[in-house]
């Protein structure tokens, strides 16, 4: 006997002290645990009875005994939303389970999957036992969450196609369902046969194998040469220096091709120009913030030069001093050097970092009232010198 | 009267404690408006397009995407970044300026694509003339289509998977090609970049799927 058939042996043990707990009740409080469990059980052994059989009059018993007030309280907390995500989750993680970013997770995405995926089972027993009980109010609660559960179902069998990552497990719990029971299982029938087991990874390229005509469309779409430009948060984000190197890499390359693109960045540096026009003389430094954004601030920082290819920011803290020179189209900065006027002909030296190119000036009471000098080179060979009173 | 960084500090502490703002930020970006139709201006003169008329829209358009995510983001960028956001004055006419370059993008490109052929209702058409028409048309129709849906599940992948997006995106949108390149750009090894490509092909199907069984008819 598989461990799968067990679990389902199991619950007949189950059943039977959840009877005697309910004819003998010693806990306080809300029994819908209780319910929930008799529920779960009750109906998995309901939809069970070739593979794992049970007396009839056990399951009409127990459930004849549940309190009216656990019952309605169960009910309350059923959340058919819950199972919704837990579908999708599963969904995504049968997919990932089959294209695992490291071998060693495959096995540990598949139990969470069928976890994920046994919940609308769970479910679906428990509305099955609801049904069977010898109860109006029982009857009234299944009809109830079954219509809820409807669009839920609609939904993921949408993306059944993704469950097939799991057909070898899905296969051995549709095959201890009853017969009439696995049409209405389809998160455990639909597409679980063996000509689908490998769905997934064809999809994804890994391996070759037939597609049936919808799949061979979706296959065509996604493979279509599509090329896509930088959109408007790519390229405010661009601007702002805040670009992954690869978004600045594309945004570069895309540029070189791209007349359009071309354009919109010689429009950006238009726009630049004007803004330093329009805000020149204008303190570029945010003095004040909300108490939120300004609480306890690492270190204050003032923004020297500000031009369209780039800026120079001075952060002072008590421990350190440090001139940053930041480069806004990094397509024109080319490099920069900060002098010291004690040592006006070596440079400081600097290190790449978060904001830009960090020069370490060290404890601000070493330079305190001299002048830093800032060179900055662009590519077309042009130099700038700004200073910096320190 | 107070200053722009003053105001903005209310807007701020107003939004943080979720009292409306919306009389507050009007009267600071009143104030930005001038300066905002220069850099306005000046983009028009990039593209060689525009008129005055649409100062007013360009500078309303980016009033709503300063209210709805600019201010966050100028918090988060101020927060996490001190430096770069500069002043809410210059992020408020970076947005301007963005608004602007969109606008006038987009035109152009709506240019590029051309007339619709409507102008040629008039004239009469042979049969077989009509038949490849309509075929041609319904071709047309069908692509566009594909499309959209296309970029809708790529928008999906984004939300849901961005690694896998990311990757797919250099891999096939900027037509890399090259595991080795992705994986240097991504800061991930050329296993990874494989792997995260071959996800977002199946991802990226499995959507297309469930949208169309979506619009399949119930029977």
């Amino acid at each position: 006997m598989t461990a799968t058939a067990q679990k389902y042996r199991a619950l007949i043990d189950e059943l039977e002290s959840l009877k005697v707990e309910l004819e003998n009740p010693k806990r306080p409080g809300d029994s819908a645990p209780v319910v929930s469990r008799v529920l779960e059980a009750a109906g998995d052994l309901l939809r069970r009875t070739t593979s794992t059989p049970c007396e009839p009059k056990l399951i009409q018993g127990v459930l004849s005994l549940l309190p009216g007030a656990g019952l309605k309280s169960w009910g309350e907390g059923v959340e058919v939303q819950d199972v919704q995500q837990k579908l999708e989750r599963a969904a995504s993680h049968a997919v990932e389970a089959v294209l695992p970013e490291a071998d060693d997770d495959a096995s540990t995405l598949v139990g969470w999957a069928m976890q994920d995926l046994m919940a609308r089972d769970r479910l679906e027993s428990a509305l099955v036992a609801l049904e069977t009980a010898p109860r109006e109010d029982a009857k009234a609660l299944g009809a109830r969450i079954r219509q809820q559960l409807t669009p839920v179902d609609a939904i993921g069998r949408r993306g059944v196609a993704s469950l097939t990552a799991l057909n070898t497990e899905r296969r051995a719990e549709a095959g201890l369902l009853d017969a009439r029971c696995r049409p209405q299982a389809w998160w455990l029938t639909e597409r679980s046969g063996i000509e689908d087991d490998g769905l997934v990874k064809v999809l994804s390229g890994e391996a070759k194998g037939s597609l049936g005509p919808a799949e061979r469309e979706a296959d065509r779409t996604v493979r279509a040469k599509r090329p896509r430009s930088a959109s408007f948060d790519e390229l405010f984000r661009f601007d702002l220096g805040l670009s992954t190197p690869a978004e600045t890499t594309v945004i570069r390359s895309q540029a070189e091709q791209d007349p359009e693109l071309k354009l919109v960045l010689a429009a950006m540096a238009a726009g630049d120009e004007a803004i330093d026009e329009v805000t020149q003389g204008e303190p570029s430094v945010l003095s004040s913030l909300s108490p939120a954004v300004s609480s306890e601030p690492k270190s204050t920082f003032q923004v020297v030069t500000e031009r369209a290819e780039f800026k120079v920011l001075v952060f002072r803290s008590k421990a350190q001093l440090q001139v940053v020179v930041q480069p806004r189209h990094h397509d024109r900065f080319a490099t920069a050097a900060v002098y010291l006027a004690h040592e006006p002909n070596r440079a400081v030296p600097s290190a790449p970092g978060e904001h830009g190119l960090y020069f370490d000036l060290g404890k601000p009471a070493r330079t305190m009232g001299s002048v830093a000098r800032v060179v900055v080179k662009l590519t077309d060979g042009q130099s700038i010198s700004t200073e910096v009173r320190l | 009267m107070l200053t722009d960084d003053e105001l903005f500090a209310e807007i701020s502490k107003r939004r943080a404690e979720k009292q409306d703002y919306k009389k507050q930020l009007g009267e600071l970006v009143f104030r930005w408006r001038d300066p905002s139709a220069t850099v306005i201006r000046r983009v028009q003169g990039a593209f060689v397009r525009g008129s005055p008329d649409d100062i007013d829209e360009v500078f309303q358009d980016a009033v709503a995407k300063f209210m709805s995510r600019g201010l966050e983001q100028f918090r988060g960028v101020s927060e996490q970044m001190p430096g770069k956001a500069a002043s809410p004055k210059t992020f408020f006419l970076r947005i301007v300026k963005h608004c602007a370059i969109d606008r006038y993008r987009r035109q152009r490109e709506d240019l590029a694509e051309g007339p619709r052929g409507d102008d040629d209702d008039d004239r009469e058409e042979t049969l077989p003339e009509a038949t490849r028409a309509v075929a041609e048309s319904r071709a047309k129709g069908e692509a566009k289509e594909a499309s959209e849906e296309y970029w809708a599940a790529f928008q999906r992948l984004q939300v849901e998977h961005p690694n896998e997006a990311a990757a797919w995106d250099l891999y096939h949108h900027q037509d890399m090609d090259d595991h080795p390149r992705v994986a240097e750009l991504l800061g991930i090894t050329v296993v990874n970049s494989y792997k995260r490509v071959s996800r977002a092909q199946a991802w990226l199907k499995l959507y297309l799927l469930e949208t169309r069984k979506r619009e399949e008819p119930t029977s």
